[in-house]
């Protein structure tokens, strides 16, 4: 007993002798290794309402994408080397912060007209500084609705804004806004002619309520321009036909919308045993007081 | 006690309607609030709105700071719990020709589920209608049937059917009786026989979460009943099911009937176009339970069945955490 | 003849000698034992039964069933026999009343056992559901019980006035309890009038809310997609079997109580012989139904319910099936047929293999359907493919048959278990105060 005792105890001692040398090494190594975040920002401009940047932060911590929640980003604009602030921003738990940004009226732009935004991170105790730029030019979406032949089309033109030139043989994408994902309609490209326009038919028999569809004319993840959408309400759609059994007696409702004939059965049942047995009992009383 | 359940339940629409807003502007609130400093052109309404911020502290926002961007969802977060999201039909197609069995719709729905018993909610079926007949995989969630078979026996309310087609339970409410599960022919109930030890097993703490048939199964209650919720939480968010984005095969489409769309993620087609070109049908069609979840025919495989016999557990379905 | 003073002195309720006494402590033990093991299942929670997602339910269900088969006995012999004047069945009724008391009681207990969550038994009343069949189960079962129990007081009141006479010097508090449940029952023309009214009222009511109770409990079942209970003559197919069950029971304690009441005068071979005959017309007509259900499906042979058929003719449940059909069911209307199978003796036999075998009838109506259901079972663990019942199970089953056996029991030892008045006017020795009085 007492000599496996000071076996072990021997054991610890060299247990020791190798273990705190890599610890002390390791959390050194710690100190120093912080990790990295990946930030990425997509520009996206909505005609006619808010320009926003898309910020996502992810991070490679062992050996996993993870997302980087709560962490404080800056945002600011790039002109003459300057980087002159816009706000700042906190990501979501999933790792994503949207961040409207003022009218582009207010940012300076080089003699190209391209705009260069940056989102910063400033780095904290467990992450590394880091930052990422996005560079755009402003461009305009114009949609217009058309009926040709008694076909409904949706027609749209992509200018620069600096100079109203069109955009040509760029690929826009046109379709209805749905709950999670919208529903493309035309083909899955539609490239922009000479006039930096496009004429997409829009189906028959597509749902919208009251049959208004939103339809939106977007150029997706440009290059030169970001994201540039377009929304248009088009009462082009069939209205949406609701099923309203729901609110229907049934035998799978709630108890509020019992169906009639349960209802009747239950009270005639009840009627039926618990009218005699009243009757019974009145009996019971009946007979203890006739004497 | 009902005054009690009714409580909680307006307590819980109203944090829902909360951490909804600001999920769906995300760091709108704050972002713009930040913003403000260098563009101070919009006036002020003067009226402000609480918002909820991603670190979960209320902040108190001029409602002019908060506007809808990109989407507009024409729902209402205000909702009954027990009546679901105004104006929608929820619907899954599952396309049988694209399952090889993979199971991540399983393993990602135990995870989001905090699943803890020994019968997942969705199962991937080995099925072979007979001995000539092409053996396939077959996925099935709860059916959320129009004409729910356990809805109608059960005899406290505890499960019921929403006007957003989803049927769900409240396990504040079930007696434990078990008479939906002899009545679902679908066989899609499981039962928490014992404590379902979310807290132990899953490191959960449980100490804040309020039960609500909203919330994906968390936490689980001894003596009551769990199914598929249709991922409910995530709908309301504008995501999909965790098993629609965990299938590496977009083989789940889920979607709006209404806006007679469906998408897998990838593609989004609409909904009567899909059934129509590959003849989609419903399980069990002839029980009259009119299910909300179609399926596409095993035709045209691009995948092997046999390539899904490599994952196939005839007696698992929740992989149990390892203990050290 | 017998006179008035003997009839009184055999029927009136008696001490229990060494064996009541060691009987009691028995059922008591094994009353207790459930009581601890049901307090662990809702502490544990029902993981410590053998049930699972696909067999849902078990014993505690078909021990359910059971006990609600088991009181149609008030129904078939107290009503039929009394609307259609059977006289023979004077010494019966009120055993019959007292095991559908037990009966019913104990149905209302065994399934609140099944229900995983009694700590929300209320809401059964606050939230209930009327399209649910077990809200109507919970109207049924309360009114059930309430028309038994009158149906036991009513024949009572002049037993009761009876035995306060009796006992008047003997056990003057006794005597005086006695007399305060006859409600002062003096047997004037007017209570007699009312008495007899009433009792045509009970017959008829407890014959109704009878064939309601198993209609509603088999609606249970087939109101479900499940092969073997979607059956459209399964309320028929209870009716039968709860007529079966009930006679059993009914011959079997009549035979205990003879025996150790010593009442070989008044429940006579002649009264054994009669039961046999009714016995053997139940099973012939529940025979005739278990074909129905089985054959039927034979023919068409569906995919699930061929499955199903195979697990009861050769499968998993062959055994017990057999058991149940040939020897429970198959065999008491063979020796039933003969004259010396309706011997007092040979009929507490059949009775015994009748009331097992309809317990056991049960089981098999509940288990093998679950394990059929449409979709296979896969994916759970494989002790998911089967079930018999765990040791929980079968110490809280156990326990409330015993605890309906001590009912059945204390319910004898208090009260006379044949009507004493009706047997003295039947025997013509009317006293003078207590004139005759039709029960």
């Amino acid at each position: 007993m007492r000599k496996s005792k000071s076996n072990l105890s021997g054991l610890r001692i060299v247990f020791w002798i190798f273990i705190l040398p890599l610890m002390v090494f390791s959390s050194y190594g710690q100190e120093v290794q912080k990790n990295r975040v990946r930030i990425k920002a997509d520009y996206i401009k909505v005609m006619n309402s808010q320009s926003y940047l898309d910020i996502k932060v992810i991070s490679r911590i062992d050996r996993q994408m993870q997302d980087v929640p709560n962490i404080e980003l800056e945002v600011y604009y790039e002109f003459d080397n300057d980087e002159i602030p816009l706000g700042k921003t906190k990501t979501n738990m999933s790792g994503a912060s949207r961040f409207i940004l003022p009218p582009l009226s207010e940012i300076k732009a080089d003699s190209t007209g391209t705009y260069t935004l940056g989102v910063a991170f400033g780095g904290n105790e467990n992450f590394k500084r880091g930052s990422r730029s996005v560079s755009f030019k402003d461009a305009n979406i114009i949609t217009q609705l058309l009926e040709i032949d008694s076909t409904n089309y949706i027609k749209a033109s992509i200018t620069k804004a600096i100079d109203t030139t069109p955009v040509v043989n760029s690929s826009l994408r046109v379709q209805v806004q749905r709950l999670i994902r919208p529903l493309k309609i035309g083909e899955d490209f539609n490239y922009t002619d000479e006039n930096g326009t496009i004429l997409v038919s829009v189906e028959k028999g597509i749902p919208g309520p009251e049959g208004i569809l939103t339809l939106e004319v977007v150029l997706a993840d440009s290059d030169d321009y970001g994201t540039v959408k377009a929304i248009t309400k088009a009462p082009l759609g069939v209205p949406i036909v609701k099923d309203n059994s729901f609110n229907e007696r049934s035998l799978w409702a709630p108890r509020d919308r019992t169906p009639y004939f349960i209802l009747i059965f239950t009270i005639l049942l009840l009627v039926l045993t618990w009218g005699p047995i009243m009757y019974l009992i009145r009996n019971l009383y009946k007979i203890y007081k006739s004497q | 006690m009902e005054e009690n359940s009714k409580k909680s339940r307006r307590k819980f629409l109203d944090r829902g309607l909360k951490i909804g807003v600001a999920g769906v502007l995300g760091g709108i609130g704050l972002s713009k609030l930040s913003a403000k400093f260098s563009s101070d052109e919009k006036a002020s309404t003067g009226e402000t709105m609480e918002l909820m911020t991603t670190d979960g502290t209320i902040v108190e926002v001029d409602t002019s700071e908060v506007m809808e961007v990109s989407h507009d969802h024409h729902y209402s977060m205000d909702y009954n719990v027990r009546e679901g999201i105004p104006n929608r039909k929820f619907v899954m197609v599952v396309d049988l020709a694209k399952c090889k069995n993979a199971l991540k719709c399983q393993t990602s729905c135990n995870k989001n589920h905090y699943i803890t018993g020994d019968n997942a909610w969705i199962k991937v079926y080995k099925m072979q209608e007979s001995p000539d007949t092409a053996p396939y995989w077959m996925p099935t969630t709860c059916q959320h049937c129009d004409k729910p078979a356990c809805v109608t026996v059960c005899p406290v309310d505890a499960t019921f059917k929403r006007e957003d087609g989803l049927v769900l339970i409240d396990n504040e409410r079930c007696i434990g009786c078990r008479f939906c599960m002899a009545a679902c022919p679908y066989s899609t109930r499981v039962f928490n026989w014992g404590d379902p030890g979310q807290e132990v097993t899953l490191n959960l703490d449980l100490t804040d979460y309020e039960p609500t048939p909203e919330y994906a199964g968390k936490p689980s209650k001894m003596g009551t009943v769990d199914k598929c919720d249709f991922c409910p939480h995530m709908v309301k968010q504008g995501e999909l099911p965790h098993c629609v984005t965990a299938c590496p095969n977009g083989v789940f489409y889920f979607g709006d009937k209404y806006e007679d769309t469906v998408t897998n993620g990838e593609e989004t087609v609409r909904l009567s176009k899909l059934l129509k070109d590959k003849a989609g049908y419903r399980l069990l069609e002839s029980l009259g339970t009119e299910p909300s979840v179609y399926y596409l025919p095993p035709v045209d495989r691009l995948v092997e069945f046999e390539d899904g016999l490599e994952f196939y557990k005839e007696f698992e379905s929740v992989e149990k955490p390892t203990e050290e | 003849m017998r006179n008035y003073d003997t009839i009184v002195a055999d029927l009136a309720p008696r001490k229990f000698g060494r064996r009541g006494i060691i009987w009691i402590s028995i059922l008591s033990l094994l009353i207790v034992l459930g009581i601890i093991a049901y307090v662990d299942q809702v502490i544990q929670g029902q993981k410590v039964t053998n049930m699972n997602d696909y067999s849902l339910w078990g014993i505690y269900i078909s021990n359910f069933v059971f006990f609600v088969a088991t009181s149609f006995v008030g129904s078939a012999t107290v009503a039929i026999l009394r609307l259609t004047k059977n006289e023979w069945r004077t010494p019966l009724v009120r055993i019959a009343e007292i095991i559908t008391l037990a009966c019913i009681i104990m149905a209302g207990i065994t399934i609140t056992i099944d229900m995983a969550r009694p700590d929300r038994v209320m809401y059964l009343f606050i939230h209930a559901r009327l399209q649910s069949p077990i809200t109507w189960d919970i109207i049924i079962i309360p009114t059930f019980i309430v028309i038994s129990l009158l149906l036991l007081y009513f024949p009572l009141l002049p037993d009761f006035a009876v035995l306060k006479k009796y006992y008047a010097e003997s056990k003057p508090r006794l005597s005086k309890l006695y007399g305060r449940l006859s409600l002062k029952w003096t047997g004037n023309s007017e209570q007699k009038a009312l008495h007899i009214k009433s009792i045509r009222v009970l017959s008829i009511l407890i014959l109704m809310a009878g064939v309601l109770l198993q209609t509603i409990d088999a609606w249970l079942f087939s109101t479900t997609y499940r092969i073997g209970w979607d059956s459209s003559a399964f309320a028929p197919y209870f009716i039968s079997g709860a007529f079966v069950a009930g006679i059993g029971a009914l011959v079997t304690v009549i035979y205990v109580v003879r025996r150790t009441r010593k009442l070989e005068n008044y429940i006579t071979e002649y009264h054994f012989d009669k039961m046999g005959k009714l016995l053997a017309l139940a099973c012939i007509i529940y025979l005739f139904f278990n074909i129905n259900e089985y054959v039927v499906p034979f023919f068409t042979a569906k995919k699930g319910e061929d499955a199903h058929l195979h697990s009861l003719l050769v499968g998993n449940y062959a055994f017990l099936f057999w058991l149940v059909t040939v020897v429970g069911l198959v065999l008491p209307v063979i020796l039933l047929f003969f004259k010396k199978g309706r011997k007092p003796f040979s009929m507490f036999l059949i009775g015994m293999i009748v009331v097992i075998g309809s317990w056991w009838k049960r089981y098999i109506i509940i288990t093998p359907t679950l394990q059929e259901p449409i979709l296979p079972i896969q994916g759970v663990p494989e002790s998911w493919h089967s079930y018999f019942p765990s040791m929980h199970e079968w110490v809280i089953t156990v326990a409330t048959l015993a605890m309906a056996l001590l009912i059945i029991t204390l319910l004898i030892r208090f009260l006379p278990a044949v009507p004493i008045q009706r047997t003295a006017d039947e025997e013509e020795v009317a006293s003078i105060q207590l004139k005759q009085i039709p029960s």
